[in-house]
């Protein structure tokens, strides 16, 4: 019994201790990048760069990365994070993160740069790059502070309409320019008793964000760029009379019956990289299908499809409000450094220069510079994609679910539609309980 | 991989032989003292660097936990209750809590009941059918969670209408002429959350079968014999005689379950990630910590989950204790 009490009493002891020193310590870890523009460090031997890029880009970037390296005399480490976001938040909590880090998620890089863990690029750099991005993307790495944390390494464009060229010709159906001829579109393969679109959300552990793609897509078009970049930053609620007829509009595509094959319900069961392939069946399961142009490569439409890109696939620019006017929506990972030293930025800073993306455009990535070659591109396909949908765009933004907080843009604004789509709720509640859960600004 | 395998060997021989080294020398400390300093000392010798690496790894931590649920999500300042109230007030957690207690209801129960019923029911089997039966209910123990939730994926999945269906069960409505159903976004009377737990006992029974089996085997066949004699039918001997007999061990098999249940987290992170009414704490509480980046309420569900923890864990050493005390 005697041993008993020792007992508790040395568990309470050293309880007692512990709570005395782990006293929460003060935000104070960004002592040495606080203005951090120019580089301090002495230039070390090996850099690393933590990327979270798919088996099929990895290479061309290792590849483009390896060649400046060779040049310039200098050791890139590649850290590959199988779940980014998990990852990179472990490595800085842990005080161990990467030189480099390519942000899918531009969120969560402000996040970190909030925190005081990131540099941001000078104002020299960011004036070069500017000349040749396309507009709308320097503004996409600025975070709260108003400073440029990170600038893309290549682009995907996300505001394509992918048909089934031979079936959609032979049907007699003609390319929608306008969002009202699309719905019109719809309504006319409905009425030949067909199935007009194949919608996709099923993500495993991240389903819901296909969703937002055709959400900021139709906001973009609906409440102009202006108010895009406004709702991007939670100055705009989803629940505003400005944002909500994007949302009636996919409510009016997606839940009217007979539109989505398999019905609204399967949509969030549907798998994001596969969901389009019954277009390219006989007869075809659907006729439209939304998704950004990683869709047309192995793992997404079909071996036999992807060997005859050119001619089996339509890829359409995704219908603007008014003919001719067409934004573009893209998606990327973005480059940003973690400490000051010579040659972690001017790593960061080559993977954001033009001189960039010679492999990664011949593996069939956009450059984000509008004077990237088009002819690297190992497709007409993709060719025509840079150069009629991307390069041409009147305004380019970012996808802004990676835009805003991650609770929001990988929370939310993920979970709430599919809640909404599966006939949990109704548009109101969901909208309102995404805006409920933006965190307030300044906070 | 040479080097790998020298490290690896040197690390057991270092590791095992380092702790043998350092008990030897705090025994000699120990033994160095006289008279009756010594059996006052021996014993926390050996029990000490125990007792350290407890509170190091897990009391430590603990104590921080219930300080950070106080705190904001960067953990830089307090917030006093904070996290309590918007937790209990938010509306999704709330079916949290119910769809836990509903895996914390069922799972346990259910996993003794199907171990015990197929424990029972092998040991009437001949020794070669008894052995080759276990092993396959065993088998499944052997699967992690994810791979579990993968094989039954060929059960629940789920293709659109017209397409050739490759989920079991849809499959068989196919058959039927009825429409594939979503089985995982099927949450009227909590279905798609039943689905879930299903997996989770199809990895357990086997656990649960081995213990109760090896209790079923140890019940003396005398007490039996004398209830057979006195009369009794087999239903009356399974629930007066067997039963009474293994409560301990059925006992032991339902908190083992249920610790593991409150905790559950893998089957729902990989099939539905919480969506469809299906969250339970220890997914949400993942989701807080590494999605939304929000240590104070990750923090304030863990330690919600640590107190319904406690009062199971006070049962089950009470329980141990009388077991210890009856022998």
């Amino acid at each position: 019994m005697i041993n008993r009490r020792a007992t508790i009493t040395a568990i309470m002891g050293i309880g007692v201790a512990g709570l005395a020193s782990g006293c929460l310590s003060a935000g104070s870890t960004n002592n040495s990048n606080g203005n951090g523009s120019a580089a301090t460090g002495p230039g070390k031997k090996t850099v690393s760069v933590m990327y979270g890029l798919g088996p099929d880009s990895e290479p061309a970037f290792k590849a483009d990365v390896s060649n400046w390296a060779k040049q310039n005399g200098i050791t890139v480490n590649f850290i590959k994070a199988a779940s980014w976001d998990t990852e990179i938040r472990t490595k800085v909590q842990g005080g161990n993160p990467p030189d480099v880090g390519l942000f899918p998620q531009p969120g969560l890089m402000c996040d970190l740069a909030k925190q005081g863990k990131l540099v941001p690029f000078d104002a020299a750099t960011v004036a070069t790059n500017k000349e040749t991005l396309v507009p709308g993307i320097v503004e996409a790495g600025t975070c709260a502070d108003g400073k440029v944390y990170g600038l893309p390494n290549e682009v995907s464009v996300k505001s394509v309409l992918w048909t089934d060229a031979p079936a959609f010709k032979a049907a007699g159906y003609a390319a929608p320019k306008t969002l009202d001829e699309l719905l019109a579109l719809t309504e006319k393969i409905k009425a030949e008793g067909k199935t007009p679109w194949c919608i996709a959300a099923e993500s495993g552990a991240a389903t819901g964000w296909p969703i937002t793609d055709w959400i900021e897509d139709l906001v973009l078009r609906f409440a102009g760029p202006e108010n895009y970049d406004k709702w991007v930053k939670g100055e705009l609620k989803f629940n505003s009379p400005e944002i909500k007829p994007a949302w009636e509009y996919f409510q009016k595509i997606a839940f009217t019956k007979g539109n989505v094959r398999g019905g609204t319900k399967s949509i969030v069961a549907t798998n994001f990289q596969t969901g389009g392939n019954a277009m390219f069946a006989q007869p075809p399961g659907c006729y439209l299908f939304k998704q950004a142009t990683f869709v047309a490569n192995k793992g997404g439409f079909p071996d036999a499809v992807i060997a005859k890109v050119d001619t089996e696939t339509g890829p359409l620019p995704f219908p603007a409000k008014t003919e001719g006017d067409n934004p573009v929506l893209i998606g990327g990972d973005i480059a940003a450094a973690f400490n000051n030293d010579a040659n972690t930025l001017k790593l960061r800073n080559f993977i954001a220069s033009k001189e960039n993306g010679v492999e990664q455009a011949k593996a069939g990535a956009f450059s984000p510079h509008k004077t990237a070659d088009v002819s690297l591109l190992p497709n007409k396909t993709l060719q025509t994609i840079a150069s009629d949908v991307l390069y041409k765009a009147t305004a380019a933004r970012f996808d802004g679910s990676d835009l805003m907080p991650a609770k929001v843009g990988a929370g939310t604004f993920w979970t709430e539609p599919v809640k909404w789509i599966s006939g949990q709720q109704d548009l109101n509640t969901t909208l309102t309980n995404i805006d409920d859960s933006f965190p307030k600004t300044g906070s | 991989m040479a080097i790998k395998l020298v490290n690896a060997v040197t690390a057991i021989v270092g590791g095992i032989g380092g702790a043998v080294i350092i008990f030897w020398i705090l025994n000699k400390l120990a033994e160095s003292l006289k008279g009756r300093w010594e059996d006052r000392v021996k014993p926390w010798m050996f029990a000490g660097p125990a007792i350290l690496a407890i509170a190091v790894y897990l009391i430590y931590p603990a104590i921080v936990t219930i300080e950070y649920s106080f705190a904001n999500e960067d953990s830089t300042a307090y917030v006093g209750v904070k996290n309590y109230t918007d937790l209990v007030t938010d509306k999704t957690f709330l079916s949290v809590i119910t769809n836990n207690l509903l895996w914390i209801i069922i799972v346990p129960a259910l996993t003794v009941v199907l171990g015990l019923g197929v424990a029972v029911l092998t040991d009437r089997l001949r020794p070669r059918g008894e052995k080759l039966t276990k092993t396959f209910i065993f088998l499944p123990m052997a699967i992690s969670m994810v791979g579990a939730a993968t094989i039954w994926r060929t059960i629940y999945d789920y293709q659109p209408e017209g397409a050739p269906q490759t989920g079991l069960l849809n499959a068989v409505l196919g058959f039927f002429n009825r429409a594939p159903v979503f089985w995982y976004g099927t949450s009227t009377l909590h279905l798609n959350s039943l689905m879930l737990m299903i997996i989770l006992i199809w990895t357990q029974v086997g656990f649960s079968m081995v213990l109760l089996s090896s209790a079923v085997k140890s019940v003396p066949e005398d007490t039996v014999e004398a209830g057979r004699i006195d009369g009794a039918g087999e239903r009356r001997i399974f629930f007066n005689i067997i039963v009474p007999q293994i409560w301990p061990t059925v006992i032991t098999v339902f908190i083992t379950v249920l610790i593991g249940v409150m905790k559950v987290f893998d089957v729902v992170y990989v099939t539905t990630n919480g969506a469809y009414n299906t969250d339970v704490i220890g997914r949400r509480f993942y989701d807080e910590l590494y999605t939304q980046g929000n240590n104070g309420y990750a923090a304030a569900i863990v330690v919600i989950l640590l107190i319904a923890i406690i009062p199971v864990l006070i049962y089950q050493v009470r329980h141990f204790r009388q077991e210890e005390a009856a022998r």
